[in-house]
């Protein structure tokens, strides 16, 4: 297993110096211009000139490469073009903000996809699991953006016109905390002036991963209820919910567990529309702006991240799977 | 023709599409060309005017739409006329190894209701010119008609330009579904064909392509796609390229993990025994074996690329106006959120529909193909 | 199939659960009835404060903040039609006097002025920003101040004296930069990234030393940033206790958070929503002024037609700018351009040259004159087989310029004349627009500057990096250079109306319409300011009025967030 995870490991050391590579061609290739943002007619064109040549935009593309790729290794990302800060600082106050939003969006989605698999399995054909199937459909046939906007044109717009309505039942349309007052609160407030914000973002992030989840769950349910030992529980006479909950949930859930590999780099990078929607300061976000403002050295970072995100998530992934299912052999 | 009590049914019967499917008890396939036949005068009455119009236009959707309008007549009429001739014709066309398959599928209600959304939207893509009296594009005086709540006159209410939602709707779809098909059909090929060639040939040229699948796979896609996008130029054809050519890699994994146990089966050793070409092995005995997944993966992927096009839209990185794709007109009503609500609304819902036809066919069509999962 | 009850599932200890419940419900009421900060505004922003050093500065809100936190020697205000230079309590001299033959300006600091960290502001921290504007590393866009000065000299702690080559009427504006304090940087290398990352600005609880009203209490890029008042600055103190600068990019949500009664003011309103939120009892829309411009550039090198002034004359008939306004939705926002000079500047414009009016079909009839018909009835002109069609390049995010795009496009194709649009995204644009100049049409604006120069800068000479189009005109080439020469005010004023008058008729462009941004607050925000000299200029002097009782019942609470 060690020498197989190692193994591994080595491969992604060529694939992620590939996406590098592929990322630095991408944005070499395409037209545009960190130095547009002082394109302006009364910013004299030597100024502009003046920045390219301080940002080293003047040296042959394949020096540029070099050093970039050599800073790189070193773990030196660079300075951020249009922001004038370091990268990794960049990184620091983003990576967090980012990590909130998809962690809730991940408790949601695994939580609420297994609570609901249960439901739907234990009660296969009733009415509730049809209602259930169709409207995990409906939700994981969303746009997450689209949903986004509808929870915002609800809950932060509509249903403020609504006399009867509760307050703390409308949510604030966008940022992580309150812009007044946040600073005043105690510990307690605090948490809950970002839960408050956090609602709409995380649920228009979740809600559609969580009708996969469900989705599969309630299958391995149903694959696990059929087999001998459930039976078995059950002639013994043990209550229905031990059985479900005790027996049956604990290999139900082995699947869905490698799930949470696939997901892990959607902690980082799932969140692209959702956090322009909701103006989110996230790694989604910076990317998105970075990508505009030809920001790149901070497209280069976060893709690296996102890509090795990725390759962890496959290979705890596969991992789990290889815990999991002792069949299944690596060598 | 008789009925099940071996009564015969005159033919007159006929004339209501349907009724003698009908009569003999073939309910679902009766009462379906009943629809569609209803459907078809229907659309025939309320848009005479538009449809006397097309024969002069001498535009193209005009004449889309009529020869479809003629399709669905026939269909409707003929088909109710020689019920047995046509259901031999449409099951003897089918290979016999997807008969078992085509059953399976026709007994999952779900699968049978998104293959009927699917047709009604296809159909009601190509009437689009008779549905409604209005231009996708067609600005007339804006402030009189600027975001009028849905109304009769115009059911999903307008936009910011006056233009009627339902019709930029029934329009955009036509651009949100091309893009989905034809960005498909590369992906689908190219991943077929790219999976086929590792899984087959094995070894470093397996090693090398699976390497590079997995590099493109590790790129967070929609990050590709705005790179790619936002740095070169948003036409219709980039679009459709840029979209097929990412999403081809999880296809090629599929089909390279199905075609290694494939080659491993009899029939290829003998292929191989008879000294046939490896082309020739791979494209006749290889590729149609692991169609299934692919098909699943095809029907599953449409849905898909409608919501990556939506999201590219909806960031400004779509298609170009006066083109509407169904994420154009989200991201132009999006600026009148609260006092328009209803332009983004059911530009969303019309995606949500379609989306759902997708996924239940493809599940069904999973459900069906893939033998692994048979009940 | 054994059946579970839902009921078996889900209950557990019923009181545990509504605890749960009631604790969460509680929480979250905590969380919206957050303590009011009583003297404190909201404002939501659509982009962040890029950098909180004037040298380096680049955007309207960078500079506007930076008005905020460092004074320069003067003050500067619009006053109807013209700046007026002043020393008041927003600057750091309280007086200046030119000296011999008007070359030299010797401003005088007020002797107690100080740092927000206490130390004294004296001449040497004039010289040291001077400087630094001029540093190659921080390719500020203040270097051109250095374009006609020659030096600045410290005359002891309190006197500093601007060297000019020549008398001009620009004089103060290019003595007027914001101050900068040369006991923090003069250790910093003169880069960008080295004075960004200095420890005042960069540091998480960093605190910029500066010497305007407000001092930074709080900043996190691409998110908020927040003022207090800086009791030290000679300024004196603001009405204000806190202002926040809330980052929120989209214009929808920022029009929410308006009207959920979330931030006090949003910059800019969407203009096309501004009058539907001006209807709103709470609100009210204020305007910069008629300060930005857009027009579509015909490039003659790419389209060989646009060449021809007779083809540039009918495209401009055949666009209607008050219709295309109204079908905007921003009528009241925008008036149509008759050439480049704005109406801000009275003195500039000649009331004898007035906007293209909407005359389709003079349109028609130049271009049949020019030879355009259609002769294989597709709808679309030509002339000796090639298509009267081209491209029009346009800004992806830019809801404004792509909806006018579209509808120009539509009266266009009335006279025969087929358009393609292609909305790039803003970088990208800019690159092809100003760089590489490969484009036939593009809608494209700008603002304009305070100074009537910003006539010459996009069309003269011929081969001027923002000249996109190339248009050469013989009568500018003797016309700008006069302008420019101009010593006083007086003198430029004429001249420079002469320059817009001869790109007026010359028609490079079709000049379509001068528009004003708009700001929405809410009616509690009193004793604003705002003019074509920006929004914030007055912020310290910005007051709450305590809420009207009951206007509306939800929108009383005192705070800007719930």
């Amino acid at each position: 297993m060690t020498a197989y995870i190692g193994r591994r490991l080595l491969h992604a050391i060529p694939l992620t110096l590939g996406i590098l590579t592929l990322v630095f061609v991408l944005v070499q290739l395409a037209p545009g211009d960190p130095a547009a943002l002082y394109i302006q007619p009364n910013v004299a064109p030597e100024v502009i000139e003046q920045m390219r040549e301080n940002w080293g935009l003047d040296q042959p593309i394949h020096i540029q490469y070099f050093q970039w790729m050599k800073s790189f290794v070193t773990g030196d990302f660079g300075y951020s073009l249009a922001q004038h800060r370091p990268v990794t600082a960049i990184l620091a106050d983003r990576i967090p903000n980012t990590l909130i939003l998809s962690g809730t969006a991940l408790l949601i989605i695994f939580a609420l996809g297994i609570a609901l698999g249960i439901i739907q399995a234990v009660r296969q054909h009733s009415a509730l699991d049809n209602v259930l199937t169709f409207g995990s459909l409906f939700i994981y046939s969303m746009p997450s953006f689209w949903l986004a906007l509808m929870l915002i044109l609800i809950f932060s717009s509509k249903l403020h016109t609504v006399g009867w309505w509760p307050d703390w039942l409308t949510f604030p349309p966008s940022g992580i905390t309150s812009s007044v007052g946040y600073e005043s609160l105690g510990f307690w407030g605090k948490l809950a002036d970002r839960l408050h914000h956090l609602v709409l973002p995380s649920i228009a992030l979740g809600v559609s991963s969580a009708a996969a989840v469900a989705r599969y769950m309630r299958s391995s349910m149903l694959e696990v209820i059929r087999q001998d030992y459930i039976r078995t529980a059950r002639a013994k006479g043990l209550p229905e919910r031990a059985v479900i909950l005790k027996h049956a949930l604990k290999n139900a859930l082995l699947p869905i567990i490698t799930l949470f590999g696939l997901y892990l780099p959607f902690l980082l990078s799932g969140a692209v529309l959702v956090e322009t929607v909701f103006a989110w300061p996230g790694m989604g976000k910076t990317i998105v702006d970075a990508i505009y403002a030809r920001d790149y050295p901070v497209v280069m970072a976060t893709s690296f991240l996102f890509a090795v995100m990725v390759v962890v998530g496959n290979l705890i992934a596969d991992v789990l799977y290889a815990v999991i299912d002792p069949r299944i052999r690596y060598d | 023709m008789t009925d099940p009590t071996g009564r015969r049914i005159p033919r007159i019967a006929a004339l209501l599409p349907g009724l003698p499917l009908l009569l003999q008890g073939r309910r679902r396939a009766g009462l379906s060309l009943l629809a569609l036949g209803v459907l078809t005068i229907a659309v025939a009455v309320t848009g005479a005017d538009r449809i006397l119009a097309a024969f002069s236009a001498r535009r193209v959707d005009s004449w889309l739409a009529l020869v479809t309008l003629l399709a669905c007549a026939a269909l409707a009429w003929s088909v109710g006329l020689a019920p047995e001739r046509f259901h031999r014709l449409a099951t003897g066309a089918a290979a016999s190894h997807w008969r078992p398959a085509w059953r399976e599928f026709r007994r999952n209600r779900l699968a049978i209701l998104g293959l009927y959304l699917l047709a009604l939207i296809c159909l009601a893509t190509l009437l689009a010119p008779f549905l409604t009296g209005y231009g996708p594009g067609e600005i007339g005086d804006i402030q009189a008609t600027r975001h009028l709540a849905p109304s009769l006159e115009h059911p999903l209410g307008t936009d910011k330009f006056g233009r009627d939602v339902l019709t930029r709707i029934l329009y955009g779809a036509r651009v949100s579904l091309s893009i989905g098909f034809v960005a498909v059909t590369i992906s689908i090929t190219l991943g077929t064909l790219v999976g086929a060639v590792a899984g087959y040939a094995g070894g470093a040229v397996d090693n090398l392509l699976m390497r590079f699948v997995d590099m493109l796979i590790s790129f967070p896609r929609l990050v590709l796609l705005i790179t790619v996008i936002a740095l070169f130029d948003a036409s219709l054809i980039l679009i459709v390229l840029i979209l097929g050519l990412t999403l081809w890699p999880s296809t090629a994994r599929i089909v390279r993990g199905d075609v290694l146990s494939v080659r491993e089966r009899e029939f290829v050793e003998a292929a191989r025994a008879l000294g046939l070409s490896a082309p020739r092995i791979v494209f006749r005995h290889i590729i149609p074996n692991v169609m299934g997944p692919v098909i699943v993966a095809a029907t599953l992927g449409l849905g898909n690329i409608i919501l990556i096009e939506a999201g590219l839209s909806f960031l400004g990185l779509g298609v170009q106006p006066p083109t509407p794709s169904w994420g154009v007109i989200i991201r132009e009503g999006h600026q009148f959120l609260t006092s328009a609500p209803w332009v983004t609304t059911f530009a969303g819902l019309a995606i949500v529909v379609t989306v759902i036809a997708f996924n239940l066919v493809g599940d069904g069509l999973r459900d069906a193909l893939d033998p692994r999962l048979n009940r | 199939m054994a059946r579970v009850g839902l009921e078996a599932l889900t209950a557990g200890p019923a009181s545990w659960r509504r605890r749960v419940v009631a604790g969460l419900a509680l929480a979250l009421a905590a969380g919206c009835g957050a303590p009011a900060a009583e003297r404190s505004v909201v404002i939501a922003v659509s982009s962040d404060v890029g950098i909180l050093l004037p040298a380096a500065e680049l955007t309207t809100l960078d500079a506007a903040i930076g008005n905020l936190l460092y004074l320069g020697l003067n003050s500067a205000r619009w006053n109807d039609g013209a700046i007026e230079y002043r020393a008041d309590e927003m600057s750091l001299a309280d007086s200046w006097t030119p000296e011999s033959d008007s070359t030299v300006l010797v401003y005088h600091l007020k002797p107690d002025a100080v740092w927000s960290d206490g130390v004294p502001i004296t001449a040497r921290d004039v010289v040291f920003s001077y400087e630094l504007i001029r540093a190659p590393g921080v390719a500020s866009r203040y270097a051109s101040f250095w374009a006609e000065l020659d030096s600045v000299v410290a005359r002891g702690q309190h006197d500093v004296a601007f060297h000019f080559r020549r008398p001009h009427p620009r004089m103060l504006l290019h003595s007027g930069l914001s101050i900068m304090p040369a006991h923090i940087f003069e250790g910093t290398p003169a880069n960008t990234d080295a004075l960004a990352g200095h420890r005042s600005l960069s540091a998480p609880d960093a605190r910029p030393v500066v010497s305007g009203p407000f001092l930074v209490r709080e900043r996190r890029p691409g998110e908020r940033l927040v003022l207090e008042p800086n009791r030290r600055s000679v300024a004196g103190r603001p009405w204000l206790e806190r202002v926040v600068f809330r980052v929120q990019p989209d214009p929808a949500t920022r029009v929410i958070a308006l009207e959920s009664g979330r931030v006090d003011v949003i910059d800019p309103v969407p203009l096309a929503r501004a009058g539907e939120l001006a209807a709103a009892p709470d609100i009210r829309v204020e305007t910069t002024g008629l300060r930005y411009y857009e027009y579509i550039a015909w490039n003659g090198r790419r389209f060989a037609p646009f060449r021809e002034p007779t083809v540039r004359r009918a495209l401009s008939l055949a666009i209607d700018r008050p219709g295309v306004l109204a079908g905007l939705g921003i009528e009241e926002f925008a008036s149509p351009a008759a050439g480049p000079a704005t109406p801000l500047f009275p003195e500039l414009i000649d009331p004898a040259v007035r906007p293209d009016p909407f005359l389709p079909d003079s349109a028609r009839a130049l271009l049949r004159a020019a030879g355009w018909r259609d002769s294989d009835g597709d709808d679309v002109l030509d002339r000796d087989g090639v298509p009267f069609q081209f491209v029009l390049v346009t800004q992806a995010d830019n809801e404004r310029r792509r909806a006018a795009a579209e509808i120009i496009q539509a009266q266009l194709a009335a006279i025969g004349v087929a358009t393609r649009l292609r909305a790039l995204e803003r970088n990208a644009l800019l690159d092809l627009v100003y760089n590489r100049k490969d484009f036939e049409a593009a809608l494209v604006g700008w603002g304009v500057t305070l100074e009537p120069d910003y006539l010459a800068d996009q069309f003269w000479p011929a081969d001027a990096q923002y000249n996109i189009t190339g248009y050469r005109s013989v009568a500018l080439d003797s016309l700008v250079p006069r302008a420019r020469s101009a010593r006083t005010d007086e003198e430029a004023r004429p001249r420079w109306r002469a320059v817009g008058v001869q790109i007026a008729r010359d028609r490079p462009y079709a000049f379509l319409w001068f528009y004003t941004e708009a700001v929405a607050l809410r009616e509690r925000v009193q004793n604003v300011r705002i003019d074509v000299y920006g929004v914030y200029q007055n912020l310290h002097r910005w007051r709450l009025e305590p809420a009207a009782p009951a206007t509306t019942s939800r929108q009383t609470t005192g705070d800007g967030e719930r």
